[in-house]
């Protein structure tokens, strides 16, 4: 079992090598985009909106590592967790944002916050 | 009927070829040069539409099937039948060598706008050739030494040039995410954005293939030409190289283009959604407007080898030099190296492990 991870290091490795070497021999390929052929500086933006939608917060319980012993505080894995919700509605707040370029969360846009169950990994 | 131009050097009557180097009309045997707008009047017939030249005779020995699609033309200097098919635009003769250009197949509508004169010649194919088998390690040692150019041939390959503007609307779901943990919880939060975008995008000269003969995938493999250095089209340009005009139209060529621009414009304006840890679109519509095509000719330097009974045809873009082709592999090597290295990284990464213990 303790050789099974550096085999695999090692055929991953290989399988890349040898995939990049082979494509070495290939040069012969259709072409998908035409990027070579816009004009330089032909692009031009007549609507430019980033609107703020939705906001929501998963949050989900941190394993934590029991003490020796069961000492009080210690977390079983896969506890139940409780539902907590926040914030208004889930839409967009009337007369969203316009942002340019870098978008910001408005304040007072739709919050959830939804607990995720633990996975117990 | 006119159907063939040679171009003889007015000094001592030889045959003219275009020079690449010189950029120039070259006559081999006094090494006279000649600019090729000199030969202008040449060209004076092909605002008409020209006939091309009838089939070969059945009393020849040509079944009718066999004649279809080919035309017969005479050499001026020797008189010999050079026989070519429906598209042949410029060869040269079989029997003296000189170069013929069919002028019927670049007359009226099927005149070029432009030409890209070559700038290589045949010995920097066959360079790049050598170059392009160098630093492989899978390429079979033995194809270096015993493949053979079975052909080289200086081709002109009609390309119909598409420009258009693509007026373009985009909606995106753009996601910022951010992460943090307390004592007791890790919190994702996920922020969503409807992002728009709209607007125009122009494309110029986007090539494609318009020879049914030729491999549309080995020609946009050979992609970009420099159409700044285009001509108008002059026969004169043709003269020594192989040439055909196009057989697959325009109309039936529109396609390939607007798939091509349509994928280049999503992609520049996705990269106008700038900030966002995760982007997909949700809507898109583009139209492409003010769609103009142009008929050219690329020089396009073909070399066909063969071994172990398999062809292999190589490409070398006649203006730029980018050469492509794909090789054959020596599967035992590749085995060997790939378990060469399996085996060594297995090694180094089992003592690795054992010395972080």
């Amino acid at each position: 079992m303790e050789f099974f991870v550096p085999l695999m290091i090692g055929l991953v490795v290989g399988m890349v090598v040898l995939f990049s070497l082979l494509s070495q021999l290939k040069s012969v390929s259709q072409k998908h985009e035409a990027s070579d052929y816009i004009t330089p500086g032909s692009l031009q933006l007549k609507e430019r909106q980033d609107r703020f939608v939705d906001k929501h917060t998963e949050r989900q319980m941190i394993r934590q590592a029991p003490a020796p012993g069961g000492a009080p505080g210690s977390m079983p894995s896969g506890a139940p967790t409780s539902a907590h919700h926040s914030g208004v509605s889930g839409h967009a707040a009337p007369g969203g944002s316009i942002l340019q370029n870098a978008p910001r969360p408005q304040q007072g846009g739709g919050l959830h916050i939804v607990d995720k169950p633990h996975n117990g990994k | 009927m006119a159907d063939l131009i040679e171009y003889k050097c007015p000094s001592c009557g030889g045959k003219l070829e275009f020079n690449s180097a010189a950029q120039k009309m070259k006559c081999p045997f006094c090494l006279s040069e000649f600019d090729p707008a000199d030969f202008l009047n040449s060209d004076d017939t092909l605002s008409e539409q020209q006939e091309l030249p009838a089939s070969p005779d059945a009393e020849n020995g040509w079944t009718p099937s066999e004649t279809e699609g080919l035309h017969v033309y005479q050499c001026q200097s020797c008189g010999g039948e050079v026989i070519g098919d429906e598209t042949l635009g410029a060869s040269k003769c079989p029997y003296c060598d000189n170069p013929v250009i069919m002028t019927g197949q670049f007359s009226g509508g099927l005149k070029p706008d432009i030409v890209i004169p070559f700038k290589l010649d045949k010995e920097a194919a066959k360079k790049a050739l050598l170059q392009h088998m160098e630093g492989k390690p899978l390429l079979p040692k033995i194809f270096k030494s015993e493949n053979h150019i079975d052909e080289i041939k200086g081709v002109y390959v009609p390309v119909w040039l598409f420009d258009a503007q693509a007026d373009a609307a985009f909606r995106y779901q753009g996601k910022k995410i951010r992460r943090w943990t307390d004592q007791q919880y890790s919190y994702t939060e996920t922020s969503v954005f409807s992002v728009d975008r709209a607007g125009t995008i122009t494309f110029q000269n986007v090539p494609v293939d318009g020879s049914g003969k030729m491999d549309n995938t080995l020609m946009e493999s050979l992609e970009p030409f420099d159409c700044k250095a285009a001509v108008p089209f002059q026969t004169a340009y043709l003269s020594g190289y192989m040439a055909d005009r196009y057989d697959v139209d325009e109309q039936a060529s529109l396609p390939r283009a607007t798939e091509r621009m349509k994928q280049s414009t999503r992609q520049e304006f996705a990269k106008t959604v700038q900030g966002y840890d995760a982007v997909n679109t949700e809507h898109e519509h583009i139209e492409l407007t003010d769609a103009k095509a142009r008929y050219a000719l690329y020089p396009v330097w073909l070399l066909n080898t063969s071994w172990n009974g398999t062809k292999y045809t190589f490409a070398m873009n006649g203006q730029t030099g980018k050469f492509v082709g794909n090789l054959p592999s020596d599967k035992g090597k590749a085995w060997a190296i790939f378990f060469a290295v399996t085996a060594a990284v297995t090694v180094v990464s089992y003592l690795i492990g054992m010395l972080m213990r």
